[in-house]
This record gives C-alpha cells, structure tokens and sequence, in this order.
C-alpha cells in the first residue's frame, strides 16, 4: 500500500521521501579559483590558494540532521527555486526569520519563507501569484527544517 | 555507568518522521510481501494486534479503525539508524550499536556535563528528535542489564517522561519498581525461562534480583547468573567493541494455535525468512545454506500418531 499522495496544490510542495545522502564524501574536489570566472574567459592568472571544493561538506554541515527534498511547483520561483530542484534540510538549524524553511501545513510539506512579525509569522512565497499563509503564533506552525542550499543539474 | 536509548516503535516512527499525516494514526509496517506486521504503532498494539500478525487477517479491524499499513522500507530504516547513533555518539564516545534501534553508552565520566543523568537523557532524547525526527526513551543504570530495565521504565510509564535514571531512585523506590515488573521483561529472560523462573516462584524483576545465585546457575547456567548479579548492580558485561559475526542465524517462534492453513504457514515462514535476511544483512554476511523447517506440536501424541500412520 503506498504512503498518502501529496497533495497537488499549486504550493510549491515536496515528494514524500527523502533521497539518501550519500554517506562519504566525493573523493573528487573541484580546483577553488581565486577569482571569479567571467562569462567570458578566465583569467590566466588564477592560482590555486585553497584545499578545493568539496560539494558535501559545502552543502551538509550536520551529515545526522541534513535531508534532500525534491521541490515541485513554482512558489519559490523568485528566488531562485524551481520545480525538480534539490533542496538540502537542515533540522538542527534554529529557524531565523527569513530563511526558507519547510513547513508542514495540513499535514503536506511545503517550502516557504519564514517571516516574523508582532508575535505572529507568516509562510511567504516567492511569486506574486501566492499569497501568504499566516499564524497568530508560532506554535501553530510546524516547522520541518531550514532549507540550506538547492541543487540543480542542467546535463544529466 | 550504563545508557540504553532505543527508537520508539522504530519502522513505524521513521515512516511518520516523513509524513505528518500519520502521527496519531494507527500504523503497520508490513514485511516484504506485504505479508505480515513487523512493525506497529501503539494504537495498533492496543488493538490487541500481535508482532507478525499477518495481514490479511486483519483487514476488517484495520477498516474499522482506520489502520493504514505500509510496506517496509528497509533502506530507509538503515539510514535513520545511522543518523541516530551518529546523534548520540556525540553525547559518549562509548558506544554499542546493540540493534537497529537500540545503543548502549557509557557515560560515567560525562554525566557531569549536563547534570545528572536524567538531564542528560533529556538533552539526548531532545537533539534525537529535533534533528531526525525520532522519538527515543533512555534508561540509565549501573549496569547494562539494569540500563535496559530503566529503558522499559521509561518507555511504559509516563512518570519518567522518557528518561528512567535508576542510580537517581533510592533502595526502596527501585525495590519497587522491580517488584511491579514482570520477570520476563528482564533482558536476556526469554518466555521460556521466564515461564520455568516463574513455576520456581520467581515472579518479579525483584523476585530474580534477590534469588540465590548458586541456585540459578545450578538451574538456569551463567548467564543467568550474570543476569541476576547485573540487576544487583555488580556490572559482568561490558560494551561490545564489534560483535563477532554470528555463524547460524535463526528466526523462528509457535504459533499461537493449531494452524491448517497453508496460506497462513507460508506467510509465517516468508515472515522468518525476511527477519533473518535482516539480520544477515546487517552483519554483511552471505548465507552458505537456508534450512527451513515447520513442525507438528511436539506435545500432541495424536498428531505424531497420524503421521507415522502415513
């Protein structure tokens, strides 16, 4: 039997399942360039000053508390999170005000963020075609975990 | 000093930690054929449902009561276990993975840290939840044996708010509470034993503590001996640094009553078979031969008869 469908409201919500974080390191790392690269050319007088890049330990501080979510829909648009982008969680970041966060609203997560204001808070989207979902107090509103970084691929 | 923390209603806890909508319902983990309860909630539990009860019997009470099963999902369960243990390897360098959802900790000489054990079992319990979304009891004793009773104080009474510190109780508090508790609740006292222990009169946690210890080793061998002498609080066990990989694994149990059914015989075996893999797996091993057996009630003369008639 599966596990409840998500909902398909035009909330930007997530797949059920978290995927699996793989447990070690790439043993790969990426050069660190001292300059930002152009859209141009590079230039040719970059040097290596750093160890490298390592996308895991860029991206998961906190290897025990971190999850990968799936995001669908479009209400983060606006800030740079699209549908089939990868979100990492962290449930062990103290939730600030304005940090995307995951929430969970009528049991369905969702990816918002998160706005504080006169004791109330409030879920704001990222596109002017959702409105806000607001809370008189905090503890009506369950917060999952604060979105750290998103991960998007454009050749597979 | 000794700590057991352990997952509550582990499968079913992981599968709510990634979907709200199941945390006050009553919830089955089904085994791989969909087949038969492994896991299930507490509202399940009350419903009378047994461990490895098989699904198909109980589609009209889980339709009654809104019971929604899900197939187990064990790669899921692998990586939560690790992100647990991970959590609490932080509060004590000394730790046994003992199960999947179960630790032992050593924490003499860091109980300081926080207090007292209690606090520190509650810090524990604290960061488990925030950061992996499982609820967890601890229980903490002078020995492993007394660890695991203060783990099943914990989990079963809502007084100790899931911390169960027994070097916090005095003499007589701890009398008692061994004495309100089963002995076959005692870690390492199977049904059988618990059922000879107690045509012995030995009836109680508190019963076994302050039985003769020449007398159960005589009975019942060393280990029971060393049971009884852990729930004195002298420590005979200690952390196991890596358990030597086990060369005959096995997963069997009666059948509550007679059983005629194929359907239902098959269904217990492919249960057995699964709880096996399981712990073969978890030990990274590859089994050289499966061995499957079902047997007659050795106690009924009659069934023997109609056997060897045939």
């Amino acid at each position: 039997m599966q596990p409840p469908l998500l909902s398909t409201s035009a909330h930007a919500t997530l797949e059920q399942s978290p995927l699996a974080l793989t447990p070690e390191p790439l043993p790969y790392t990426s050069p660190l360039f001292l300059c930002s690269i152009p859209a141009g050319f590079p230039s040719p007088a970059t040097d290596y000053i750093e160890d490298g890049l390592d996308l895991n330990e860029y991206l998961v501080r906190h290897k025990a508390a971190s999850f990968m979510f799936k995001v669908q829909g479009h209400s983060m648009r606006d800030a740079g999170i699209v549908d089939g982008d990868k979100v990492v969680v962290d449930r062990s970041i103290e939730p600030q005000h304005n940090q995307i966060v995951i929430a969970v609203v009528d049991g369905e997560y969702t990816i918002k963020r998160l706005y504080r204001k006169n004791g109330g808070v409030e879920l704001r989207s990222e596109n002017p075609a959702f409105k806000p979902i607001c809370f008189k107090a905090e503890s009506q509103l369950e917060i999952w975990g604060v979105v750290v970084g998103v991960v998007r691929r454009y050749v597979c | 000093m000794f700590a057991l923390v352990d997952v509550n209603n582990f499968y079913v806890s992981c599968e709510r930690a990634f979907n709200p909508r199941l945390a006050d319902v009553p919830v089955v983990v089904l085994s791989n054929n969909d087949g038969c309860a492994v896991a299930r909630s507490n509202e399940v539990k009350a419903l009378g449902v047994k461990m490895g009860a098989p699904w198909f019997k109980m589609k009209d009470l889980a339709r009654e009561h809104g019971i929604v099963a899900l197939s187990s999902n064990y790669t899921l369960y692998g990586d939560m276990s690790n992100r647990v243990v991970s959590v609490l390897r932080e509060f004590s360098p000394d730790i046994e993975v003992y199960s999947i959802d179960e630790s032992f900790l050593r924490v003499e000489t860091l109980v300081h840290l926080h207090g007292d054990a209690t606090a520190m079992g509650h810090v524990m319990r604290e960061r488990v939840r925030r950061w992996t979304g499982l609820p967890v009891c601890a229980g903490f004793g002078a020995t492993k044996t007394l660890a695991k009773f203060a783990n099943h104080l914990a989990k079963k009474n809502p007084f100790f708010d899931g911390v169960c510190d027994l070097s916090s109780m005095t003499h007589s508090e701890l009398n008692g509470w061994m004495a309100k508790i089963e002995v076959g609740e005692v870690w390492g006292v199977g049904r059988r034993i618990a059922a000879r222990l107690e045509t012995m009169g030995v009836r109680t946690v508190l019963d076994l503590a302050t039985t003769d210890l020449k007398a159960l080793r005589v009975q019942f061998g060393v280990v029971m001996e060393r049971t009884a002498s852990e729930l004195r609080g002298v420590s005979c066990l200690e952390l196991e640094d890596l358990a030597d990989p086990k060369q005959q694994i096995m997963a069997s149990r009666s059948f509550g009553s007679m059983v005629r059914d194929i359907a239902e015989i098959s269904e217990a075996v492919s249960w057995h078979i699964d709880r096996a893999a399981e712990k073969l797996r978890s030990q990274g091993s590859v089994a050289g031969a499966v061995y499957v057996f079902v047997q007659t009630n050795r106690f009924r003369q009659s069934d023997l008869l109609a056997l060897t008639e045939n």
